[in-house]
């Protein structure tokens, strides 16, 4: 089983046609596809590089996003500011154990998986691991399925802030926290993008030959 | 690109060569190396779609107008509408999630239903004769695929309820109802739209 590198072609990453590499001597040399006009390259530039960036980036944000408070509830004049973790305890105390559940899921715990998991990718396509890259394929598909759905706090919080404003009686205004955990979210997902899941099997047919 | 008559094709993930072949209908071709869906044979797929996207820019209109939610408090009301969000987010100094709410939940999601149509009605005439700039509008629907997420939204509605109905009372209002549809609208939309079938339509003999 060849690859189409291996083989002298170029696949066109928007449109999936396959062209001939007509500069092998300089496989990054750009060229752009007759059908759909997009730039083609052998790999994704830079991928690797882009995607350390995005991911350290994303874990740096994930401390403000966890500490600082991401809403701020006003009720009858007295306020209270929660941060994540602080949200999903109080949903537990108030016996809606299924919310808290899926709130501490797409918050806290999709983001981790996601940042481990693509730093286990990156490392393992560094350190030319010997690990399943059908396993790894896999461990990136569920990367880049699962992120979107991180986003479902910011969007709770902006339905609240939206339909709780009844002035001093109880009003609800988003946090710093919401921004950074907003941040994470993009940079996660721009990591999950600018990765070429197809790293993963190159490495493997340099180790064999 | 054909070697001994039949069309060549690369896997999207792992690069692995391989010859199309003709598939039944309603079938899948997977990648033997990773698994990876190559492509699928989809029955009157353009037209389908073309009748989704339709259904799409119509309950467009009625989420967006309508309050999603009413809730009331020792009788005092208050609705928002999907837009409401945004514009608070906005106002108390919060631009950035502001952007991401309104990209991932308004413009996104309508940007994608006017570009599928505009590029399900290009595609019907034949190659030489559309417009320019079809294959690279076509490029801009494959990237906004991944900042649409109108399901995501849908949950955190459901989930907005359930929080707010401990406090208040909440009511789903039009705007819900048509959002909910709307949503699975644009499911149905990717999953009937071929994109090879799209690209193969763009190519010039």
């Amino acid at each position: 089983m060849k690859s189409a590198l291996e083989c002298g072609y170029i696949l066109c990453q928007s449109c999936n046609k396959l062209l001939l590499a007509i500069d092998r001597e300089k496989p990054e040399h750009s060229l752009s596809c007759p059908r759909c006009r997009a730039e083609v390259h052998t790999r994704k530039p830079h991928s690797m590089g882009r995607t350390w960036a995005y991911s350290i980036a994303a874990t740096i944000l994930f401390i403000p996003a966890n500490t600082f408070p991401v809403l701020n509830t006003i009720m009858l004049g007295q306020g209270e500011p929660s941060t994540i973790m602080s949200g999903v305890l109080q949903l537990m105390h108030e016996g809606m154990y299924g919310i808290a559940l899926l709130i501490f899921i797409a918050s806290i715990a999709v983001p981790l998986i996601k940042l481990l998991g693509i730093f286990y990718l990156l490392l393992s396509i560094h350190f030319r691991w010997k690990t399943s890259p059908l396993q790894r394929t896999f461990a990136f598909r569920l990367i880049e399925f699962i992120g979107r759905w991180s986003m479902l706090d910011i969007f709770v919080i902006s339905i609240l802030v939206a339909v709780v404003q009844f002035e001093r009686l109880a009003s609800v205004s988003a946090g710093f926290g919401a921004t950074a955990f907003g941040a994470v979210v993009v940079l996660t997902m721009l990591a999950a993008n600018s990765f070429d899941p197809r790293l993963i099997w190159d490495k493997m047919k340099v180790v064999e030959s | 690109m054909s070697v001994s008559g039949k069309k060549l094709g690369a896997c999207h993930e792992c690069d692995l060569l391989f010859h199309y072949e003709p598939i039944e209908v309603g079938t899948t071709a997977c990648c033997p190396q990773c698994g990876y869906i190559l492509y699928r044979n989809k029955t009157r797929s353009l037209n389908r779609t073309l009748a989704w996207t339709i259904a799409g820019l119509i309950l467009f209109i009625p989420a967006n107008l309508y309050p999603i939610i009413q809730l009331k408090v020792l009788g005092l009301e208050h609705d928002a509408t999907l837009f409401t969000g945004v514009a608070s987010l906005a106002r108390e100094g919060h631009p950035a999630i502001a952007l991401l709410t309104f990209a991932a939940s308004i413009a996104a999601p309508f940007l994608k239903l006017i570009i599928l149509t505009v590029t399900l009605l290009g595609v019907r005439k034949p190659a030489e004769r559309q417009a320019r700039g079809l294959p690279g509008l076509f490029r801009c629907y494959q990237k906004l695929n991944t900042w649409g997420m109108l399901e995501v939204y849908m949950l955190s509605l459901l989930i907005a309820f359930t929080k707010l109905g401990d406090l208040a009372d909440v009511i789903a209002g039009i705007g819900l109802y048509s959002f909910a549809g709307l949503m699975l609208v644009s499911v149905f939309c990717s999953v009937t739209l071929d994109e090879h079938e799209v690209w193969d339509r763009m190519e010039t003999a």
